[in-house]
């Protein structure tokens, strides 16, 4: 019962902070996903008084490719309805249009750090960034983003103290065997086996627990999300790499708390 | 085997409670270090354990300095060694067997070398029956039988027993007396014992020591 005790009171801030870590992830991912979605569609409409014959002169923009609009086309669909000495006008006064595809999708600031650079060059006579819908949304899955990211940095410093907190009293309950087992050669590494092993033990159940939670939502994600919010949604089945990561702070932070306190116990017992 | 020259030992600054003393054990030899309560004898012996830094002079063991405590040098140097202990310290989570086996463990000793070891030991101090009981199972005689049967697994050079039969009737300690003696005798271990009840009825070959206000001197 004591052990069980330990152990829950190991396991769950274990469990709290993969699960934060798990939604942190989760929501980068979507956010990411949807970012990179968007980016291949969008485009920012550079008017120009010359052509830009120089792409070099956009060199501090970082984008994927950028399109010359015809300006025939735009001619031939408005010539009917001008007299001949005005379509020669418009020949003349029409300025060149450009469709500049970016690599990633700005965020606004970004957006307007890339107009207010494409307007300080002397051929640009006009930007257009089309600040639509899909900016707004952009800003309120960031806003998420960062809220998650608060969140889960929170319950991570929370977690590790509580974590410190229970290697601390094992230690302390322990204490007899690890000073006996040092007494007859072993290392404070060898010592502390029994905590080492309820930690592995804690982590083991602690990362079934989260991964089953999060395999679980994921694949019912149409019963917790908004209709709205799934159409949206990129897919998000494969978290293989997310997965790996969850594996790799479960072992690192309760390892961090261990290490600190092996130290300690070394500086205060004179090992 | 064990040589202290001029060697001060304190817990506190400008405390010494072992002073300016001098002594060379020789190997293979059985030692009895006696004197009155807080004599010192104890702290002697931690230090020759590594776990007590020799504040003036100088101390070897087994030809290694230990002078200064350094992690490694006195994790080696207690590999080398068994240690009896007044109150046991036997783990108690852990049977009779596993105690016993705990010392050849940490040495990283074959699995079926442990078993053929354990049960040798055990059949040694007449516990073969009890293998499988945990330490608060066991009389105060029957635990200590258990400690020597521990200190002696590893084939150590040196046994070093603090108060060993402290807690012990006169039976049980003439039990343990007898086990350190053979110990001793047929095995060649060296054997430092710290007590303040020597061993009676016994025809024990030993070199006596004795700690008074902080000095150590060889009794005739």
């Amino acid at each position: 019962m004591k052990y069980l005790k330990s152990l829950i009171a190991f396991v769950f801030p274990l469990i709290m902070m993969l699960s934060s870590f798990s939604i942190y992830l989760l929501v980068n991912k979507l956010v990411d996903n949807y970012k990179d979605g968007v980016a291949s569609d969008y485009s920012i409409i550079v008017i120009a008084k010359e052509p830009i014959v120089d792409i070099n002169k956009l060199s501090s923009i970082s984008f994927q490719k950028i399109d010359k609009i015809n300006r025939d086309d735009i001619i031939d669909e408005v010539k009917d309805a001008l007299s001949e000495s005005s379509l020669d006008m418009l020949n003349e006064q029409l300025p060149y249009f450009y469709q500049l595809y970016l690599t990633e999708f700005p965020t606004n600031s970004e957006l307007q750090d890339i107009k207010n650079e494409l307007k300080s060059n002397d051929t640009v006579s006009g930007v257009e960034i089309f600040e639509s819908e899909h900016t707004k949304l952009y800003s309120l899955l960031v806003l998420t983003k960062d809220i998650v990211t608060v969140l889960f940095i929170i319950v991570l410093a929370s977690s590790f103290l509580m974590l410190l907190q229970q290697i601390r009293i094992w230690f302390f309950e322990y204490s007899e065997k690890i000073s006996i087992l040092q007494l007859l050669g072993a290392s404070l590494v060898y010592s502390t086996k029994s905590i080492v092993s309820i930690i592995l033990v804690s982590i083991l159940i602690s990362l079934v627990t989260v991964f089953t939670l999060m395999f679980v939502i994921i694949a019912n994600f149409s019963l917790v999300s908004q209709p709205e919010l799934l159409s949206i949604m990129p897919n998000v089945q494969d978290m293989s790499f997310e997965s790996i990561q969850i594996i790799i702070l479960a072992i690192i932070i309760p390892a961090i708390a261990f290490t600190a306190l092996i130290i300690k116990h070394r500086i205060n017992n004179n090992v | 085997m064990i040589v202290a020259t001029d060697i001060s030992l304190s817990y506190e600054k400008d405390k010494n409670i072992i002073e300016n003393t001098n002594f060379h054990i020789k190997d293979k030899e059985f030692i009895i270090i006696s004197g009155s309560s807080g004599s010192g004898k104890s702290t002697l012996l931690k230090s020759i354990y590594g776990n007590l830094a020799v504040n003036n002079g100088s101390l070897a063991v087994n030809g290694v300095d230990i002078t200064k405590k350094k992690y490694q040098k006195t994790l080696d140097l207690r590999k080398q060694m068994g240690i009896i202990f007044q109150d046991y310290k036997l783990i108690q989570d852990y049977t009779i067997e596993e105690n016993i086996a705990a010392p050849l463990r940490i040495r990283n000793y074959d699995e079926e070398i442990i078993n053929k070891q354990v049960s040798n030991l055990l059949k040694h101090v007449r516990l073969s029956h009890k293998s499988k009981a945990y330490p608060n199972q066991l009389s105060g005689g029957e635990q200590q039988r258990v400690s020597v049967a521990r200190a002696l697994g590893h084939n150590p050079k040196i046994i070093l027993a603090d108060e060993p039969t402290g807690n012990l009737d006169e039976y049980s300690a003439s039990i343990v007396w007898k086990l350190l003696q053979n110990a001793n005798e047929q095995l060649g271990i060296t054997v430092l014992a710290v007590t303040h009840k020597l061993p009676q009825n016994l025809e024990l070959d030993y070199r006596q020591f004795n700690i008074d206000e902080g000095v150590m001197y060889e009794v005739s």
